[in-house]
């Protein structure tokens, strides 16, 4: 236990730019947005140049409100998936770049335990973040929204938590593939792991060409596993509009299901071979 | 008697298609002070590095009659590791790196290592990165010898210090390090500042250990002798490997054996003797 306190102590120190990353894209918003405001009152604007919705119905209210946290959840999202993808380079591969691996792995600790709280960090420990600073941003927004209209905050809560959700299955699946890179590739993993991707889809609609087969994109698949949805059609919204609960359930649908639960899979397949690989390098 | 605490068998390590290590076998003593000497690149850290399973290679490795295998952690518990190159975390405060060691290992020696800070001068709120190199080693040294270990191993330690600092390196691990049961295995350049510290020494060159064994019998074993430029033929039927002219005399070391009519003796160093067992920079023949 104290082993593992101390790998963990370390890797924040070493780390911690990285890790805070979603802190430090939320506090550049709201610098950003706070500036805008203040610069509006200074020119003796109203605040409500830039809201108005006033005579909105409840519903619409509602949906505007829902849709509003989940983008913004899946943008901060996005930045935290970002920040874990280069924690995994970080971890594998920042030791031996700094010249100090060996110090390292020079203490008596197993890898499980090195690499066990590496990965502890870039995953559960970015989720954590990333649901933090999104319920966060939740609530601003959520008492922005009352503010000028009537809205229930059950629906903000629901964004936030179907918002968490899919972006850590995305997380998981993408860190974890990057992982693998990170310790397949010394230099360059990022790097070197887009340009196998594409070399292997190479491969693949070469001999799908010459040889008729009718092998699936590789590229389709992995966009798939690693994007996030998020979808109004124009002709549904009116209906949905008396009725976000549907758009719940939609959404609910839409994150359990196979492809969720092969991020998962693959999450724990790539976790062990970046482990394998890298506990088979030699250190010089 | 003394146990053998590393016995190294028929160890051979490929870099690609060159051969680092050839076939090396080797028994490591506890309670000696042992110098690895080797020109560049005669496989002197890629020894070292095997020893701490580091390396994948062929052949055996075995620490207290355990066998050593790739990336095991448990050698840890008895040896230590200065590397040649500073090889600490920069990211990381001097305070910072001490907590990390003093953390993840529990050979950690809290009295040990409050001693050996008093007299260090280290700035604890200073970031690695911003140290001296001096003061790298120092902290380097530190961490290492606040271990409780049985065996020390130290790859050029003191590289690129000054001559006031080497001095201090050595004389602080000859002071808080060195016991009875403990061994130090140390590969250096500056063969003249150690040679009174070594008890045992091991030259290894291509890959191959050409000799192992103690100081005091190896100088014994050799001796410089000197003669007259125009008597250089007298010299030469010996075959010496290395070979220096000044002031009119040509010099060699030879074994101690060889009797030469009209020669001059002097003792000679462990520099001497290791360029004149696998030649050197200067007139080699």
């Amino acid at each position: 236990m104290k082993q593992c306190k101390a790998l963990l102590i370390k890797e924040y120190r070493t780390n911690w730019l990285t890790i805070l990353t979603p802190l430090w894209f939320t506090a550049g918003v709201y610098v950003i947005g706070l500036a805008g405001i203040l610069i509006g009152l200074l020119k003796e604007q109203s605040l409500n140049w830039a809201v108005s919705v006033h005579g909105v119905p409840a519903g619409m209210s509602n949906m505007i409100l829902y849709s509003s946290i989940y983008a913004m959840s899946l943008l901060l999202g996005t930045v935290a998936v970002i920040s874990a993808i280069t924690l995994a380079d970080n971890f594998i591969n920042g030791g031996f770049k700094r010249k100090c691996e060996i110090l390292h792995l020079c203490q008596p600790v197993s890898l499980t335990k090195i690499l066990g709280i590496k990965y502890l960090l870039m995953v559960p420990g970015m989720i954590l973040i990333y649901a933090v600073l999104a319920l966060f941003n939740t609530l601003v927004l959520s008492g922005v929204f009352s503010w000028f209209t009537p809205v229930h905050l059950y629906f903000s809560l629901v964004a936030w938590m179907q918002s968490v959700v899919e972006i850590s299955l995305s997380l998981v699946f993408l860190s974890s593939l990057f992982w693998f890179f990170a310790g397949l590739f010394r230099w360059k993993s990022f790097l070197m792991g887009i340009l196998t991707i594409l070399a292997i889809q190479a491969a693949i609609s070469i001999l799908n060409w010459t040889a008729g087969l009718q092998i699936p994109s590789l590229l389709n698949y992995l966009g798939r596993l690693a994007s996030v949805r998020f979808e109004i059609h124009g002709g549904a919204a009116p209906q949905m509009m008396d009725s976000v609960f549907n758009l719940i359930t939609l959404k609910w649908q839409m994150i359990c299901n196979w492809d969720s639960v092969m991020k998962l899979i693959y999450g724990v397949l790539f976790f062990c071979g970046g482990f394998w690989l890298y506990r088979r390098r030699e250190l010089s | 008697m003394s146990a053998n605490i590393y016995q190294i068998r028929n160890l051979t390590k490929f870099y690609g298609k060159t051969k680092a290590l050839d076939n090396v076998s080797l028994s490591l003593d506890q309670g000696k002070i042992i110098g690895l000497l080797g020109k560049n690149g005669a496989g002197k850290s890629t020894l070292m590095r095997c020893m701490l399973g580091f390396l994948a290679h062929e052949g055996e490795v075995l620490l207290n009659d355990r066998v050593i295998k790739h990336r095991e952690h448990h050698v840890f518990n008895q040896v230590a590791f200065i590397p040649d190159v500073s090889g600490l975390d920069d990211r990381l405060s001097v305070q910072q790196t001490i907590d990390y060691i003093k953390g993840v290992n529990p050979c950690w020696n809290d009295a040990t290592a409050e001693k050996l800070l008093s007299i260090s001068n280290l700035p604890l709120k200073r970031k690695v990165g911003k140290l001296s190199k001096g003061m790298k080693t120092k902290l380097y040294l530190l961490i290492t010898l606040s271990l409780d270990v049985s065996f020390l191993l130290l790859d050029e330690p003191t590289l690129g210090l000054d001559i006031a600092f080497r001095k201090e390196f050595f004389n602080t691990i000859l002071g808080e390090f060195f016991a009875e049961n403990k061994t130090i295995f140390i590969s250096t350049h500056q063969v003249e500042e150690v040679e009174d510290l070594l008890q045992e020494i091991i030259i290894i060159d291509n890959g191959k250990v050409i000799l192992h064994e103690e100081v005091d019998k190896l100088k014994d074993r050799f001796r410089i002798v000197s003669l007259p430029v125009e008597d250089a033929s007298r010299l030469m039927v010996h075959n010496p490997k290395l070979i220096s002219r000044s002031l009119g005399f040509v010099t060699a070391v030879l074994p101690s054996d060889i009797e030469i009519e009209g020669a001059q003796y002097g003792r000679a160093n462990l520099a001497d003797i290791f360029l004149a067992l696998v030649g050197g920079s200067n007139e080699t023949v």
